[in-house]
């Protein structure tokens, strides 16, 4: 009896120390017709995936970008893997990746790279990509909590670091990025059950609220698993046609018509995401926000037009 | 110079390399206890292998420009074809089983046992990831234009664990040992995954 009691005391002594941001933070999610608030010292960026072919998709929806930097402003784009196809010479670094995103470069936007199973593990060396030298790192924009994991390769020595960095974070919100989806609909893929099990337990016991992947070359925005709003945003160079299974019940939202990106606005108390298709067309929008905290009212998100 | 000078510089090298070894064991320590490769004397033995490949890297690597953050993928590239000409030279005669050695049986089972474990849905999609591919030469460049498939991170766990500069992956049916910053093949261990799904 007085051991229990030792261990309520010590439960609420560490409840009261610091700890009280760690353990599951469930999110829920609210479709919406609006656009992102644009509020002031949010902070905003782009999500790409799939994108480093330097073929026209990949440079239709380069411009897609470069129009949504001067609309909203971004100042940081997430690279999801498979960031250079193929070979990976300098002038691969120049057309695949480069040239597409001039605009974007020149304005000062900084891109954060993940490895895909494409890409050599060397690109972290790669300047422009801001990996830190790193083949996982983590950053901080505001009030959010960047991790960028190298999904390829999810040995002992990545997990403890992660488990570190996420244990370390007072950050309001914590995003992962990396290539391997851990929920996806992708009849090609699907879901990586074996990384899945190494990384859900970490993001759960970590509140980790939002997590982006790529792989798959279509855009789904899977119902939050456990409280986590999982993305694939893999179709930002390549499209997989036709790829989402139908009927799966992963599947909140999805596009497997057309190429996309994402745009994301994070606030102290949302996440505001908007999918934006090749044609520049808004596929997907809503907010994120802790699970409570969402309005009573939850619009049904119908399915994207092609 | 002397031929005193000559056995100092010989003997320096010597020292170097040995505690190269000593800090690359250091470093393949196991993180926690993630990793439940059992401490078995073939293991063991295997691990001393991978510690002195990775002393012999380091010691190439200090021959070699540091790799270091830059704008210029010309660098990049050429600091790994230059560690993978090095690391070359100094293993010429290296032969498959090399490093994988005593350790290549437990090796190869654990993967085929994984592999077992495993519903056909989840052969399908890792094979699908693996064109089929020849062993490769110990020594080889690991061919840049393929990806470089995804290791099954539950597999990963059971395998004895790498230090950075070395990493498993499945090339093809066969597992390899590969040189992670000089994109060269160190060790192969053929035909480690079944033909059928």
């Amino acid at each position: 009896m007085r051991s229990a009691r030792v261990a309520l005391a010590l439960s609420l002594l560490l409840l009261g120390s610091g700890c009280q941001n760690q353990g599951p933070r469930p999110v829920d999610v609210t479709p919406v017709e609006a656009a992102l608030p644009l509020a002031e010292d949010s902070t905003r960026f782009a999500v790409i995936g799939d994108s480093g072919t330097g073929g026209i998709a990949q440079r239709d929806v380069a411009a897609r970008l470069a129009e949504a930097h001067a609309r909203i402003g971004f100042d940081l784009v997430l690279m999801l893997g498979d960031n250079l196809y193929g070979r990976e010479r300098p002038q691969d670094y120049a057309s695949k990746f480069e040239a597409p995103y001039r605009a974007l470069l020149d304005a000062g936007v900084e891109f954060r790279a993940s490895l895909g199973n494409h890409d050599d593990p060397n690109q972290r060396f790669y300047e422009l990509f801001h990996m830190d030298g790193e083949r996982y790192y983590t950053f901080t924009r505001g009030d959010v909590a960047f991790f960028a994991l190298d999904s390829n390769y999810m040995d002992a020595r990545q997990l403890e670091w992660l488990e570190g960095a996420l244990r370390g974070s007072r950050a309001k919100w914590k995003i992962a990025f990396f290539h391997h989806p851990l929920y996806s609909s992708g009849a090609k893929h699907g879901s990586e059950l074996d990384l899945r099990a190494q990384l859900e337990p970490l993001f759960l016991e970590h509140g980790v609220q939002v997590v982006f992947a790529g792989h798959e070359h279509f855009y789904e925005r899977i119902h939050p698993q456990h409280g986590i709003q999982h993305f694939v945003a893999g179709a930002s160079a390549k499209l997989r046609r036709g790829n989402i299974r139908d009927g799966s019940p992963l599947t909140a939202h999805g596009l497997d018509t057309d190429h996309s990106f994402m745009l994301v606005e994070a606030t102290p108390d949302a996440i505001y995401f908007e999918a934006i298709s090749r044609k520049g067309v808004r596929v997907d929008a809503g907010v994120v926000r802790p699970a409570g905290a969402a309005p009573e009212r939850v619009q049904a998100g119908a399915r994207a037009a092609p | 110079m002397s031929k005193n000078e000559l056995r100092l510089g010989v003997g320096v090298r010597v020292r170097a390399i040995a505690i190269g070894v000593a800090l690359a064991l250091a470093s393949a320590a196991p993180a926690a206890d993630r990793n439940t490769a059992p401490d078995t004397p073939a293991f063991e033995s295997f691990r001393e292998r991978v510690a002195a490949y990775v002393a012999l890297h380091r010691d190439v690597a200090g021959d070699v420009p540091p790799l270091r953050e830059t704008d210029t993928p010309a660098q990049i590239h050429a600091r790994e074809e230059r560690l993978g000409e090095a690391i070359r030279a100094r293993r010429a005669s290296a032969r498959p089983g090399d490093l994988f050695g005593d350790a290549s049986a437990a090796i190869a089972a654990i993967v085929r046992d994984d592999w077992s474990r495993r519903a056909p849905a989840d052969r399908e999609a890792l094979l699908a990831e693996l064109p089929a591919l020849a062993p490769p030469e110990v020594n080889a460049t690991v061919p840049p234009s393929q990806p470089l498939a995804t290791f099954p991170p539950q597999l990963l766990l059971r395998l004895p664990e790498l230090p950075e500069e070395l990493e498993y992956r499945f090339h093809g049916r066969h597992l390899i040992l590969r040189d992670a910053k000089a994109n060269v093949v160190a060790d192969v261990l053929p035909g480690v995954l079944e033909k059928t799904p």
